[in-house]
């Protein structure tokens, strides 16, 4: 941070407290990363961990990016989990093997791009629902997205009539369960979409108008910048991710049901906001999301590895999140 | 500051994490706010502490994705020998292989394992009770109710049911439901569902879907079945409320219905003491916990060789009717847990002091 | 008064604070006499607010010391100071629009009443202590109306009536005409004559020199952080004043605008609101190179007006011709794409991003410019183009990647012009140009409308200062309550004949 002088200009800080103060994310991710090193005496920088790390944060980064970008145009998305669910459970049902007689389509055989067609429109639809009743309906994000998670929740029990939806072909379950060589796929997959996700934001005019929609509504408004489009577009955007991260999650664990991705939504928020993604709106990085993912993921990682009894877990994580907010509100909001 | 409080955070928790050579042995539970699953672990924790074990408990809060992880984790720590609680039968294949990549072994309980989990290798063990056989002893102890009052029978020998269930698409709410509903029409009854709607095994929620069916389907139906002890209750406690009771217990309960319940809880045995509730099933949590933890622990010192007796139970050799303790193969790999009926005439024993 | 035996009621003595990197008030000292309007004035930055937020606890100073009513004093909140007698009426109106007047004004401290153990407002009380206190100061509202319901003027009215009504012996008010007309600048006076009489000491921050001459006995003169002297009015005139203020001559306060006045190039037609209150059948053009002035009172529907042009309200009726073409603008998008463009008179509520960078801030609207045929956006042009339109402003700014919340207003400002600019339009609309910016750079803002019609670009301003209107407009058009009233040449054009339309009404 820098102060404010009397002639309206101001003097930049120098040296480690700068950078420090700039990127406390990443300083943040590193030291927990030393820390964990030295509590399990090195093994956590091995490889299988860092895989295991990868391997179980990457479905989770797909949410953190939809809902990073919502976020940054000062809105919110409360139907990840549900919506993520729902997805899982479509495309499952697409890839169950032809022979399982409890399959939804017993008997039939789909194409491979099939579950995730259907997977990514699904996760589309509730996407545009959700920017199309915030942004035209005039909905709060809050409540719309509230609904939605509701009505997703109630498609997937209709469509899977409450059942598990299992035995997932191979093939299926290899787009996710496999690797190139030591890298496993899901991490080649955020590395591919966190791109896009950084041309989007740094490189188009979507993106600035993301920032400037959450910077100032009224402004961007004022400026020609069509904010009805504009929201609707980041939050179908989001609905594609959680698409993505529905169908990669079904070949995951090799099956959907009601329970899958149950509370995704928290951990993704959570994720940005520690990444410094501002609640204030229009600030946040593609970079700043996935060190937010990965922090909470090393926590995680970590509590499991030391054996953490899981509701200290759940204690740790709340602290977590209320702790990043207080300090996002403290750097923003102080203007006013 | 953040990373400060953090930073303290895992320091304090971190703290006894240092371990020692002792045999190790991962624990993956579904999830402990269920009262059977937490009664299990607590097993597990005084058995391992009886043997000199170290024993790594890791909780799932229900999703199938944090407990590969958590396996996954443990794997990377040498741990090779697990005592699973699944979230669902269609994940236990792929946690077997991965184990077994390892060379380890695991004995699953309360929810089945998948034939092709337990043929992933001669160490992986179904120790459970099959969800399913709940239902099939709520549908034994309604004949039983039936037979010995046959004026609470509809005409047609049907029986009108409400049904509580517990989150939709939970193993437990599926297999039992399923269960109870097959076993009624397999000893003849025409099942009448007047209503069903879960009521995410909470108490209240139960409560509040029976006051408006009480006011929807007064004198309508004649049973309430329920997919555990705390919805059972709940469904009691609306009842008493809406004064749908007669003046004897002679059938064993003095509400006009019979309600049943499964977990065979402290509170729901007190509840039948005092004639409200109908009756319970015990699943075994001690039982089944003994079993696998036995299991694992042979696995882990060598123990083990096939026909091994576990908690003083045989595997099975003859294969039976339900999954995966239906098939040839692996049948030497299962260890099935009784469960029991909990009714009017042994309720009693089963009450802690 | 007890406090009327002292000199001073109010003494701040060798105040000095320093933020890292700057001092933003180096030993400065002010006095305040009882029963005098104590003009404070500076540039923007100078170090006036600074100075302010010291006296009222919200900064803690590195030296110095604060006396009132002959004794030390040192506030921590400006609840303290309100208590202690020192109020201040802000810029922004900060009250609660959904209560009442009454209820505004003894908010926290509400009159009770006791029936047996249990303490009920006493809303009569409140009310008729507001109706008293508001004939004292020979203000007319009603104590029972909403906040909100009420003027900008008549809330203002209302703060002041609250600091009065807290027995204050010092009032600061910051810029507390910048949103009022000349008639209720005028009863502002009124009212703060009727404080002085009390002996209520005023310090009144404004950047409007008349009305410095109009109202103050003293004014004391701030730049860069320091105090450059106290004077009595009386014994100083408009140009030494801003001498001292700016550091350097400025006997021009607008530059000359020769322009060429060339062809039609905005015709409005018949033109009405969808807002059955606010204007209608307006009618003017505009030629390009022209600088056309809109001037009336608050509540004359200015802006109203202008933003209907641009696509941002509704209109129910009446046509816009650019270039001879009809034109259908129902947003901004629209208004852009046909080349007007407006800077709207809110800079926090509707202009800035304040989190994002000089650069965003410039481009913003002009993204669509900037594509390259993959549609990704050409970051190094667009800097340039930035850096060059705000150089060619002169904004002041460290750098670039600079979040625009850390610029001055006046650098703001300038921002804002560069954005618009950048769109490269005809028709430029600007509403208040120049509000809350310091002498300096309104000059600055002025010499860059004059280039801007040289260039042959054509300009709407809205304002509300007379001597603005007249120096720089070609013509000066004059609304009243949403009507038309009249347009005036420049030769025509004089605050009186100005005024005589803004009155005009039914």
């Amino acid at each position: 941070m820098a102060a404010k002088t009397a002639a309206g200009t101001i003097e930049p800080k120098k040296g480690l407290r700068a950078f420090i103060s700039k990127n406390t994310n990443l300083v943040t991710f590193v030291s927990l990363a030393i820390l964990l090193g030295l509590l399990t005496r090195g093994r956590s920088f091995e490889w299988p961990s860092v895989r295991n790390l990868m391997i179980a944060e990457s479905v989770r980064a797909f949410a953190a990016l939809g809902v990073g970008m919502i976020i940054i145009t000062r809105g919110i998305d409360l139907s990840i989990g549900y919506v993520v669910c729902l997805v899982a459970s479509v495309a499952a049902s697409f890839a169950q093997t032809s022979d399982y007689t409890a399959a939804l389509y017993a008997g039939r055989d789909f194409p491979l791009w099939l579950p995730f067609l259907a997977g990514i429109i699904t996760g589309g639809l509730f996407g545009l629902l959700n920017g199309v009743l915030v942004a035209y309906g005039r909905l709060p994000a809050f409540i719309a997205t509230l609904g939605t998670m509701s009505v997703a929740r109630g498609f997937q029990l209709i469509y899977t009539k409450a059942a598990v939806v299992g035995s997932l072909k191979d093939s299926y379950k290899t787009i996710s369960q496999g690797s190139l060589g030591p890298i496993p796929n899901l991490a080649l997959y955020v590395a591919a979409a966190c791109v896009v996700i950084w041309v989007l934001l740094r490189h188009t005019k979507r993106g600035t108008n993301f920032y400037a929609i959450g910077g100032n509504a009224m402004a961007a408004r004022v400026s020609g910048i069509n904010v009805e489009r504009e929201t609707v577009a980041v939050y179908t955007y989001a609905g594609i991710l959680y698409g993505i991260a529905g169908c990669l999650l079904a070949g995951r664990l090799g099956l959907a049901n009601a329970l899958t991705a149950n509370g995704m939504e928290l951990d993704a928020i959570a994720a940005v906001t520690v990444g410094g993604v501002s609640q204030t709106g229009g600030v946040g990085t593609m970079s700043g999301m996935v060190i937010g993912v990965l922090t909470l993921g090393i926590i995680n990682y970590g509590m499991t590895y030391l054996g953490v009894d899981s509701y200290y877990q759940l204690l740790v994580k709340g602290f977590i999140i209320i702790a990043a907010v207080y300090f996002d509100m403290k750097k923003y909001a102080r203007r006013s | 500051m953040k990373k400060l409080i953090v930073a303290l955070l895992i320091l304090v928790v971190a703290f006894g994490a240092f371990g020692q050579a002792k045999p190790v042995i991962g624990a993956l539970i579904r999830n402990l706010d269920e009262q059977f699953v937490a009664d299990y672990a607590a097993n597990l924790k005084v058995l391992a502490a009886k043997a000199g074990v170290e024993l790594k408990l890791l909780d799932s809060r229900s999703d199938q994705a944090t407990q590969l992880d958590q396996l996954n984790t443990l794997i990377t720590q040498g741990v090779k020998y697990f005592v699973i609680v699944p979230n669902q039968t269609e994940a236990t294949e792929q946690m077997a292989k991965a184990i077994k990549a390892v060379g380890g072994g695991a004995a699953f309980s309360n929810i089945q394992p998948s034939v092709a989990a337990l043929k992933v290798g001669p160490n992986f063990f179904l120790a459970s009770s099959p969800e399913s056989v709940a239902g099939s002893i709520q549908a034994d102890i309604i004949d039983n109710y039936f037979k010995k009052n046959p004026a609470a029978l509809a005409p047609g020998k049907t029986i009108n049911a409400l049904f509580l269930l517990g989150q939709l698409g939970h193993p437990a709410q599926k297999y039992r439901t399923e269960a109870v509903k097959n076993g009624l029409k397999a000893k003849g009854y025409k099942l009448n569902v007047i209503a069903e709607d879960t009521a995410n095994w909470k108490p209240d929620e139960a409560q509040q879907k029976m006051d408006a069916w009480i006011a929807a389907y007064n004198g309508k139906f004649n049973i309430v079945i329920t997919n555990n002890d705390g919805m059972a209750l709940g469904a009691v406690e609306s009842l008493l409320t809406a004064k749908y009771t007669k003046a004897d217990a002679k059938d064993g309960t003095i509400l006009k219905v019979p309600v049943l319940g499964v977990d065979a809880t402290q509170v729901a045995l007190k509840s039948m003491a005092e004639d409200k509730l109908y009756a319970t099933v015990l699943q075994d949590s001690v039982g089944q916990s003994s079993t696998a933890f036995e299991l694992a622990l042979a696995m882990a010192t060598g123990k083990y060789k096939p026909g091994f007796k576990a908690w003083g139970l045989s595997p099975e050799t003859k294969p039976g009717s339900e999954a995966p303790a239906n098939d040839a193969a692996v049948i030497g790999q299962c260890y099935l847990v009784p469960f029991k009926a909990v009714t009017k005439e042994n309720y009693k024993s089963f009450m802690t002091k | 008064m007890s406090d009327a035996g002292l000199e001073y009621v109010l003494e701040m003595v060798g105040i000095s604070k320093s933020f890292p990197g700057v001092h933003a008030l180096d030993k400065v000292t002010l006095r305040v006499k009882p029963g005098m309007v104590h003009a404070l004035m500076g540039e923007n930055g100078a170090g006036k607010s600074t100075l302010m937020k010291c006296l009222f606890g919200i900064y803690r100073e590195d030296e110095g010391e604060i006396i009132l009513k002959g004794s030390r004093s040192k506030f921590h909140s400006a609840k303290d100071a309100l208590e202690a007698g020192v109020s201040m009426i802000h810029q922004e109106l900060s009250n609660v629009p959904e209560r009442s007047v009454s209820e505004n004004i003894w908010l926290g401290r509400e009159p009770l009443r006791r029936i047996g153990i249990l303490k009920f407002l006493d809303h009569r009380k409140m009310h008729d202590d507001t109706s008293v206190l508001m004939k004292s100061l020979d203000m007319d509202i009603n104590s029972s109306e909403r906040m909100g319901g009420l003027s900008i003027s008549k809330q203002q009215a209302c703060e002041i009536a609250k600091a009065v009504s807290y027995d204050a012996s010092v009032v600061v008010m910051d810029e507390p005409s910048s949103s009022l007309t000349e008639t209720e600048t005028a009863h502002l006076f009124k009212i703060i004559r009727n404080l002085t009489a009390k002996g209520v000491a005023v310090i009144y921050i404004s950047h409007k020199m008349s009305e410095i001459f109009q109202i103050a006995d003293e004014v004391s003169i701030m730049r860069d952080g320091k105090m450059i002297g106290t004077h009595p009015v009386a014994d100083i005139d408009e140009d030494a004043l801003i001498k001292l203020m700016v550091g350097r001559d400025n006997t021009h306060r607008f530059p000359p605008v020769e322009s060429r006045i060339g062809e039609l190039r905005l015709q409005v037609k018949g033109l009405c609101s969808s807002n059955p209150r606010s204007f209608r059948n307006v009618n003017f053009e505009l030629r390009r190179g022209e600088i056309l002035g809109i001037g009336g009172l608050v509540g004359a529907q200015r802006t109203e007006l202008v933003v209907s042009i641009f696509g941002l309200r509704q209109v129910s009726a009446g046509e816009i011709l650019v270039d001879g073409e009809r034109v259908l603008v129902r947003s901004p998008r629209d208004a852009i794409a046909k080349g007007i463009a407006l800077i709207t008179e809110d800079r926090r509520g509707s202009g800035i991003f304040p989190l994002l960078s000089v650069t965003i801030n410039t481009a913003v609207a002009s993204l669509g410019s900037y594509l390259n045929v993959a549609r990704f956006l050409e970051h190094r042009k667009i800097e340039a183009e930035s850096q060059k339109l705000n150089e060619a402003l002169r904004t002041k700014t460290p750098s670039m990647a600079t979040q625009i919340q850390n610029l001055s207003g006046g650098n703001q400002q300038k921002v804002l012009v560069s954005r618009w600019l950048m769109t490269m339009p005809d028709i430029l609309i600007m509403d208040e140009p120049t509000r809350g910016i310091d002498v300096g750079a309104k000059y600055e803002i002025y010499s860059i409308m004059a280039d801007l019609a040289r260039n042959g670009k054509s300009i709407i301003m809205v304002s509300s200062e007379m001597p603005e209107l007249i120096g720089m407009s070609h013509r000066v058009m004059v609304l009243c309550a949403g009507r038309h009233t009249g347009t005036l040449e420049k030769s025509e054009a004089t605050q009186e004949s100005i005024m005589r339309l803004a009155t005009q009404f039914e």
